[in-house]
């Protein structure tokens, strides 16, 4: 006879393992055990396991690295901005930096089943609380980090919103062009999306350092980079910016407008040094003549890490570009079974 | 050409149990299964969610889950099956074990067997 656990141990069971496995998971520690303890043992054991899984399969570890970044970058700015001479906020920062982004993850891993995209809004608001409980803690200005990651926040609901729009598209086909020619156009929103946001945030950085600049040549370097910033966020949302599907177009018709946008798309990554790169570098260099001045030996460590950070755009813009040639090559075929 | 998938030791086994287990491969069995397989090495349940899931997410099996059972507590079950790029997956990988079975055979000549012959749950 299977064991059947008390109400009070399944809530328990319930409330730790995630919702988008519960039913199966419960149901197979029920079948396999015959005994309290057996139970609670393989509950113990199985929690870790179907709580990374979630995490990793919602949250995603490109996702989590985002928040993680975004989160330490504008809380260092807000901070930055409140208190100028920046006195040890850097470390302080860390405890309420690591509650938001372990909780956000948590969030995600056990938000709703039928909602793979959507969180879970108990522990949205448990981790704002704790991380700001830590930031008190810590003796921050807690008014400014709560303005900080609500500025976080914001910008994962309006990313997660963008998510949620459109699931991966079933196989390319002349049935399926369409739903295709939409995810790609969604895709390349949510990518200038993503680079918008990471420009204001770099923009602002920029901003802050400049009040603090104490040479004309980094205050220099500092305008320039924010211009450099200016020109990619609008170079993205203006000549490489998503496009509408044509809606009620004809096969054909959306074909060819696929085909055109991700030749497009394909000939805007190639040209990556030149409007994505290329602004960043007159900044650049004025801010390692700047710092030459003062400490050559961090410039002669730093030149081969920006450079190598540089080549690696270029080169993830390059396969892109080979990966949508292969799927132009996929919809010219296509075009040959009209 | 699509990129194969490409599986480890552990997946190659839950694979497996999954082929074997047909109609009835759900989580507690296909643990069975795998224990079975992975003598004497205990596997836990929680190591076969992950695979399971990790497995999911490479498209190489499908999932659903069933009517709720009333010895499981009223709760469903969830099945699993391998599609096609699955049955691939587990061929190659099969075909690669016998390649390094050959190659270790040729080198230290015929290997003894360790008296754990798997057979299937309806010929124990």
């Amino acid at each position: 006879m299977p064991y059947a656990p008390s109400r009070g141990l399944e809530r328990l069971a319930e409330s730790l393992v995630p919702p988008a496995c519960v039913e199966h998971v419960l149901g197979d520690l029920a079948e396999s055990s015959d005994a309290r303890s057996a139970y609670l043992r393989s509950l113990v054991s199985v929690v870790p396991s179907v709580v990374w899984s979630q995490v990793r399969r919602r949250a995603t570890f490109g996702g989590i690295a985002f928040n993680a970044v975004i989160t330490g970058t504008t809380l260092l700015i807000f901070l930055g901005f409140s208190s100028p001479a920046g006195s040890g906020s850097g470390l302080r920062v860390a405890a309420p930096w690591a509650i938001w982004v372990v909780g956000c993850a948590l969030a995600a891993a056990f938000g709703p089943r039928d909602k793979p995209r959507a969180w879970n809004r108990t522990g949205c608001i448990a981790t704002a609380l704790a991380s700001l409980g830590a930031a008190v803690i810590a003796g921050l200005p807690v008014i400014i980090v709560a303005l900080a990651l609500s500025a976080v926040g914001g910008s994962l609901l309006l990313l997660s919103w963008q998510l949620r729009k459109h699931a991966p598209p079933p196989p390319l086909s002349l049935d399926t062009i369409g739903a295709h020619a939409r995810f790609f156009q969604n895709r390349i929103r949510l990518r200038n999306l993503c680079e918008s946001i990471a420009g204001i945030v770099v923009f602002a950085a920029n901003l802050r350092d400049l009040g603090h600049a104490q040479t004309s040549l980094a205050r220099a370097s500092h305008w320039v980079l924010m211009i450099g910033v200016f020109f990619v966020i609008a170079f993205l949302n203006s000549r490489a910016r998503a496009r509408q599907v044509p809606i009620g177009g004809d096969v054909p018709t959306i074909l060819r407008f696929h085909r055109d946008e991700m030749a497009r798309q394909r000939d805007l990554l190639r040209l990556v040094p030149w409007w994505y790169l290329g602004p960043f570098v007159p900044g650049m260099l004025l801010m390692i003549a700047a710092r030459w001045q003062t400490s050559a030996a961090a410039v002669l460590v730093g030149l081969p890490v920006i450079g190598g950070v540089f080549l690696f755009v270029w080169w993830l813009n390059v396969k892109g570009a080979l990966l949508l040639d292969g799927e132009i090559h996929k919809v010219n075929a296509l075009e040959g079974e009209l | 050409m699509t990129k194969q998938a490409s599986i480890g030791q552990f997946e190659q086994l839950v694979l497996t149990a999954i082929l074997s287990l047909q109609d009835d491969a759900y989580g507690v069995k296909i643990r069975g299964t795998v224990n079975e397989l992975a003598v004497p090495k205990k596997i836990s349940l929680g190591a076969v969610y992950a695979t399971l899931d990790r497995l999911e997410d490479k498209r190489l099996i499908e999932s659903w889950l069933s009517q709720p059972t009333p010895e499981r507590g009223g709760r469903s079950k969830r099945h699993y099956r391998l599609n096609a790029a699955g049955e691939r997956a587990l061929q190659e990988s099969i075909e690669m074990s016998r390649r390094v079975f050959a190659a270790v055979e040729h080198r230290w000549g015929k290997l003894p067997g360790r008296g754990h012959r798997w057979k299937p749950a309806d010929q124990h």
